[in-house]
């Protein structure tokens, strides 16, 4: 069964708002610019895959909901098997096919709340069922970098020459702005590190260190991006 | 985004150090089929995204994992290499010529292992660094 053909028979089940095979299959074809013959023919099937369990539902709501799910699962597990690239794309098509139209509401019987809390609940759930990555050893192997040497609001630089024959970074030497940040997400003092693509005219000092340097220390690690929404967050001041 | 949903926001992005690193392939792999390139410095942002904060049309977008360590850190401890500013090294030899001989000893002796990196006047540092990482990843 196809992502994209369990996508359009959940579009179906909302447009049409009736639990019957010939509604749904009505709605599938309006969903999907077909005939209705092939929607209902389409429909039939799909509910015939699913027939037993769909038949011990009892009420239209709950079997509804059960039909909805089912799809999302079904549409989930193919997603699953698919390439990064596309499945984000799939998965943001189908999620957007659950969209009701402008002004339009869901209020069968909780749908509209069930929808919202799957979109919700969607990202994160794909994230934990996906199988683990092999990284590519280019990615294991990524040097990680600190920037020394900034100079910020304040206009003192980070580090300054006879600082390094100390020979010691410390963790609670940091930016106000920084401190404040950190305090608000409840981080503790750290020192911090990057690996990525950060200002390249940044610092007059750059440490370079060996991919698994902290592999067995306290501390944590996060995107941050100048896109996303993570650089508003961040509690690093670099 | 209220303060409490920035700290959820921040829990449910943030991975220990000991396990990131596959957290990180998953972050740059779908941007790019090859997520070395995304490392390393060949992955550019679309032109036509008004939100990169770029110094001008040439530049490349930053972007990050940041890696926080809850403890000091010995500056020389595992370190790969360190560049430094024509000015900052050339402050350090004046710091070296008049200061304890055995710094001066150390000191020459990174300098020759090539795990310091003088720049030359004009260049930046942190520039030159991230060419060297990007070629090191091939």
């Amino acid at each position: 069964m196809s992502c994209l053909v369990v996508g359009q028979w959940v579009v179906g089940v909302l447009d049409a708002a009736v639990l019957s095979i010939h509604a749904i299959g009505r709605g599938y074809a309006h969903a999907t610019n077909h005939s209705e013959k092939h929607g209902v023919k389409q429909t039939d099937r799909m509910l015939g895959n699913a027939g037993s369990t769909y038949g011990r539902c009892s009420g239209r709501a709950q079997a509804l909901r059960f039909l909805v799910m089912t799809a999302f699962e079904a549409v989930l597990d193919q997603a699953l098997k698919l390439p990064d690239e596309e499945w984000s794309k799939l998965a943001a098509s189908f999620l957007n096919s659950l969209e009701p139209e402008d002004g339009e509401e869901l209020s069968r019987g909780g749908m509209g709340g069930m929808v919202r809390r799957a979109r919700q609940a969607t990202p994160r759930d794909l994230d934990r069922r996906r199988p683990p990555l092999n990284p590519s050893p280019a990615v294991l192997r990524v040097p990680i970098l600190r920037a020394e040497g900034k100079v910020f609001a304040e206009g003192y630089p980070t580090l300054v020459p006879p600082s390094l024959f100390m020979r010691r970074l410390v963790a609670r030497e940091s930016q106000r702005q920084c401190s404040s940040c950190r305090g608000k997400l409840w981080l503790e003092p750290s020192l911090y590190f990057y690996v990525g693509f950060s200002h390249p005219s940044f610092g007059d000092v750059v440490l370079v260190y060996e991919p698994e340097s902290f592999d067995l220390d306290p501390g944590g690690a996060s995107p941050f991006d100048t896109v996303a929404s993570t650089s508003t967050i961040s509690s690093s001041p670099g | 985004m209220t303060a409490p949903g920035k700290r959820a926001y921040v829990d449910s992005h943030s991975a220990p150090l000991s396990t990131w690193r596959s957290q990180f392939a998953r972050y740059i792999q779908p941007t790019t089929s090859r997520p070395q390139a995304r490392t390393c410095r060949r992955h550019r942002p679309t032109e036509d995204d008004p939100t990169h904060r770029l110094r001008d049309a040439t530049d490349r977008r930053a972007w990050t994992w940041e890696l926080r360590l809850y403890r000091d850190h010995p500056a020389f401890d595992r370190l790969r290499k360190a560049y430094l500013s024509h000015d900052y090294a050339e402050e350090i030899r004046e710091l070296l010529r008049a200061g304890d001989p055995r710094n001066f000893e150390v000191w020459s002796r990174r300098l020759s292992q090539g795990i310091i990196e003088s720049v030359v006047p004009g260049q930046s540092p942190h520039h030159v660094a991230l060419d060297d990482v990007s070629r090191a990843c091939g």
